[in-house]
């Protein structure tokens, strides 16, 4: 087997595959920048990410917390676990003490700082005995 | 990283203008950064503070340390002589479009996916409090979906790298960006030694660039790109040592490949397995080269050594140990291989969809055929004993390896092969790709051998370098 025979055909074949892969992910994402299509990203990324504008609605509750403060978290029954995984990962500096859905019947301690997190995906924070 | 840079380029003393060449800047991000978290986490286990002046002050002391200490050891040399033809630049021109493409994306995608937020991202962000490293929330019982069985050598790493900030979107954006170019750039450098032609090494690097371990961006903030990273800096620094003869030289660079594979676990549970198969495979590369057999001894030693103290403290220092982790070989494991073996053409079958995926761009494909090739070719029997073999070898056994444990999984079997085992080829597809250079190379050096006359050039193609 010689690989000068072979060799210049193979990799003119490989070029112009990475050349058109390359040719229709340039015109992609000119055309829908923000187009995730990859295998990985078709398999998870509506799932795992319904809300772009999680970190600003987080910057804006974090500014109005201490560091160190518990917080507890009440947010609409049907997004109520993505919520508090999202409150852990952008509040890194405060504790998630509990988090509730929205109507449940267990309460939270009337003095908690609440995390109220509307259905619109708007948080507002609340403080001392109008909590919970 | 611009320490971390300066920790790795004190260690590897990369030579003139090798030391800003892509793959020099490669290895000492790979090696700063495995200096750094690997002296930093224990430290921090014992209560040093993480702060910025802290983290300055351990990489200017390890920087000025290992400067002063290695003034005798040879730098690294990363020069290979493969000169370039018109399909080379094309296929370099390509390579760069396809970087282009994968910065460009990466700058627009958003942060990410469930696995960052939940399990990656969040520890690098939480592990730090008041200044010190505080672990206590893996115990937390809130906190059990964040995999605290995982270890924590990645989510340190984007902590130091962030010189103890806590990291955003930027910064886990920047590390991942550095990352993958450092992985093109070492796996070029590998692809160059092992084929010792300069238009397969761009053409096959190009390959990697718009394959899936850059373009799916799901990946973003995972450990799998950090991975490839480090499995494959210990491999090409193998093929490195193997393609210079035996000597200090060579051994130096054994020594920082066993670092490069013992780091492996720091980074992902699986990568144990890699580690120990990369030995294996680095070892029996090391004896496949022309040295003496007491040589080979010695080399191996330098290689196992490093790969052992730094295996060992992966186990001391990462893996902080929880009950809540899932363990896949929970119960009585042997029941559920039973029952799933007697079916297994739906878990094979879902494997073999991931590996024949479009995404992938026919990688997995063009692997099999060399496999094939590696095992029957006859003519001249030196592909079947040389690095392609072994290469061949490792990938097709960690494949193995890693499609066995949907068999034994406690998780439903089909659901877990079908959210993981795609994301998990991609630490391998650039030592796939390595293989294929490397099975180039074979054939380029057999028919070197067979010919009647010795060729005026060592190599036929383009009077190329090194071979591995």
């Amino acid at each position: 087997m010689n690989r000068a025979r072979f060799e210049p055909l193979l990799l003119t074949l490989l070029l112009v595959l990475v050349a058109g892969v390359c040719l229709v992910r340039g015109i992609g994402l000119v055309r829908e920048p923000h187009r995730m299509d990859a295998h990985e990203e078709r398999h998870w990324f509506e799932w795992a990410y319904p809300r772009s504008d999680a970190a600003a609605r987080f910057a804006g509750a974090a500014a109005a917390l201490a560091p160190g403060e518990a917080v507890c978290l009440v947010a609409p029954r049907s997004t109520k676990d993505w919520w508090t995984f999202m409150a852990r990962y952008y509040l890194p500096d405060q504790m998630i003490a509990a988090a509730r859905a929205r109507g449940a019947r267990r309460g939270l301690p009337p003095q908690a700082t609440v995390l109220d997190v509307h259905w619109n995906g708007e948080i507002q924070v609340r403080r001392g005995d109008d909590g919970g | 990283m611009g320490l971390a840079l300066l920790v790795g380029w004190s260690l590897l003393k990369p030579a003139g203008r090798e030391a800003l060449s892509p793959a020099g800047l490669g290895l000492a991000l790979v090696f700063g950064t495995t200096l750094l978290v690997g002296i930093g986490f224990p430290l921090a286990r014992l209560g040093a503070p993480v702060t910025a002046s802290t983290i300055a002050g351990l990489a200017g002391l390890l920087a000025a340390g290992l400067f002063l200490l290695g003034r005798r050891r040879p730098p690294l040399r990363l020069a290979v002589d493969a000169p370039g033809d018109r399909l080379s630049k094309l296929a370099g021109l390509l390579l760069l479009a396809g970087l282009a493409l994968f910065l460009a994306k990466l700058r627009l995608a958003p942060l990410w996916t469930w696995d960052h937020f939940a399990v990656w991202g969040i520890k690098s962000r939480r592990m730090i409090q008041d200044g010190a490293l505080d672990l206590g929330f893996l115990d937390v019982r809130s906190f059990w979906g964040i995999e605290p069985q995982y270890p924590l050598g990645l989510p340190f790493a984007w902590r130091l790298l962030s010189l103890g900030a806590v990291p955003g979107e930027l910064a886990f954006k920047v590390c991942h960006g550095l990352f993958a170019l450092a992985l093109v750039a070492i796996t070029h450098h590998g692809l160059l030694l092992a084929s010792g032609s300069r238009r397969i090494a761009n053409g096959l690097a190009a390959w990697l660039a718009v394959s899936p371990v850059l373009w799916d961006t799901v990946g973003v903030g995972h450990a799998d790109l950090p991975l490839a990273l480090w499995a494959v800096a210990a491999l090409v620094l193998v093929f490195a040592a193997i393609a210079v003869p035996a000597g200090e030289r060579g051994k130096a660079s054994l020594r920082l490949a066993g670092l490069a594979a013992g780091f492996l676990p720091w980074i992902k549970q699986e990568g144990l397995v890699v580690a120990l198969a990369l030995l294996a495979a680095s070892a029996l590369l090391v004896g496949r080269s022309p040295r003496d057999r007491r040589v080979v001894w010695q080399d191996r030693l330098a290689l196992l050594l490093p790969a052992a103290v730094t295996l060992a403290a992966s186990r001391l220092v990462t893996n902080v140990p929880r009950a809540h982790g899932i363990n896949f070989f929970a119960g009585r494991w042997w029941v559920r291989v039973a029952s799933r073996l007697a079916h297994p053409g739906e878990l094979l079958g879902l494997a073999a969809k991931d590996l024949l995926a479009a995404d992938w761009l026919g990688i997995w494909i063009v692997f099999a055929v060399v496999c094939v090739l590696t095992v029957t070719w006859r003519r001249s029997r030196r592909p079947r004993r040389g690095p392609a073999a072994i290469l061949c070898g490792i990938v097709a056994g960690l494949l193995a390896v890693y499609v066995s444990i949907y068999f034994v999984t406690v998780l439903p079997a089909r659901p877990h092969l079908e959210g993981s085992f795609f994301r998990l080829l991609c630490p391998l597809a650039p030592l796939a790709l390595l293989a294929l250079a490397a099975f180039l190379g074979d054939i380029a050096s057999g028919a070197a051998q067979a010919a009647p006359t010795p060729p005026a050039a060592p190599q036929e193609m383009e009077g190329g370098g090194g071979q591995a």
